[in-house]
């Protein structure tokens, strides 16, 4: 659990949150949404206004309070947002291992194979480090819920992920 | 329950790492923020800055002219033409009408741009002294 200290809302330390959890924030905004250009505008926008009004003063959680704040700005957007869909562009969402493009490609697809609310679960729970508590906390849900999305999501995206293995191979 | 193969896969995703957000765009926005909010500070400090001047100099003149030699005929004339506005039609109407109405009105509207020359308090004498 990463604790605000209850001071002025520093630059540095919200900074210091985005360096350390930019990359698991844009992943999940982009297992929201489906589309990097507005995940990337959800997350800054999520910032910006935390710089502007000092929102972390007295947040406990501020990994938990960050999650639920993206989730929330694209909750809202979408409210706003007309019923057209937005071509996803074909951007990669993972930095992969030994330059392996190939397999970023085959783990993105899998991971759009995954239903939302799986998806969502997977990302928190492998890239943001969440416990099934904490990914209750933010996506209010059970946490038993939580994690049997999870099962489920991981055997999905195990097989995907083989298949296009053993299809590319 | 999470099994072996299970862990195995998590280690396998955990090696990727999500790709990081571009820079935020904060110090920008902050920048563009406070740029034209000290732009109209210093726009209405100048402002105020030469309203006080204004006034300082209007008053030290209104006291030099009723201290100073006007002719009887010229504050007449001066006192009938600041009833008249100062816009153009009315300046030119006063011209034809009463050239020397007209001529004093433009003294005085001359005295009161350029430093007071003559009478007890003028700057020349004022400067004398010092």
């Amino acid at each position: 659990m990463t604790k605000v200290p209850p001071a002025d809302s520093s630059f540095p330390q919200i900074e210091e949150l985005y360096r350390q959890y930019g990359g698991p924030l844009l992943l999940f905004a982009v297992s929201v949404c489906g589309d990097p250009n507005r995940a990337q505008d959800a997350v800054h926008h999520v910032f910006l206004r935390m710089m502007e009004t000092g929102s972390l003063r007295g947040v406990e959680d501020a990994k938990a309070y960050l999650f639920a704040s993206v989730r929330n700005a694209l909750a809202n957007e979408r409210k706003f947002q007309s019923r057209n869909v937005a071509i996803e562009p074909e951007r990669i969402w993972f930095e992969p291992a030994d330059h392996d493009y190939a397999a970023e490609l085959n783990l993105r697809r899998a991971l759009k194979t995954l239903p939302d609310d799986q998806r969502q679960v997977v990302v928190l729970h492998i890239w943001g480090e969440f416990t099934f508590s904490q990914i209750a906390e933010v996506l209010v849900i059970s946490p038993n819920t939580a994690a049997s999305r999870y099962r489920y999501a991981i055997g999905k995206l195990r097989e995907a992920m083989m298949v296009k293995e053993n299809t590319n191979g | 329950m999470v099994n072996r193969e299970d862990e195995q896969f998590e280690s396998y995703l955990k090696r990727f790492r999500p790709v990081a957000p571009q820079p935020l765009p904060a110090k920008k926005h902050l920048t563009k923020f406070r740029r034209p909010f000290a732009i109209a500070a210093g726009v209405a400090a100048a402002l105020a800055a030469t309203l006080i001047v204004v006034l300082l100099l209007s008053r030290s003149r209104d006291h030099a002219l009723r201290t100073g030699a006007n002719s009887p005929a010229a504050s007449g004339a001066i006192a009938n033409a600041e009833q008249a506005t100062i816009a153009a039609p009315a300046l030119t109407k006063l011209a034809l009408e009463n050239p020397e109405a007209f001529d004093a009105l433009m003294t005085e509207r001359l005295q009161r741009q350029m430093p007071l020359m003559k009478g007890e308090q003028s700057a020349l004498r004022v400067l004398a002294k010092e």
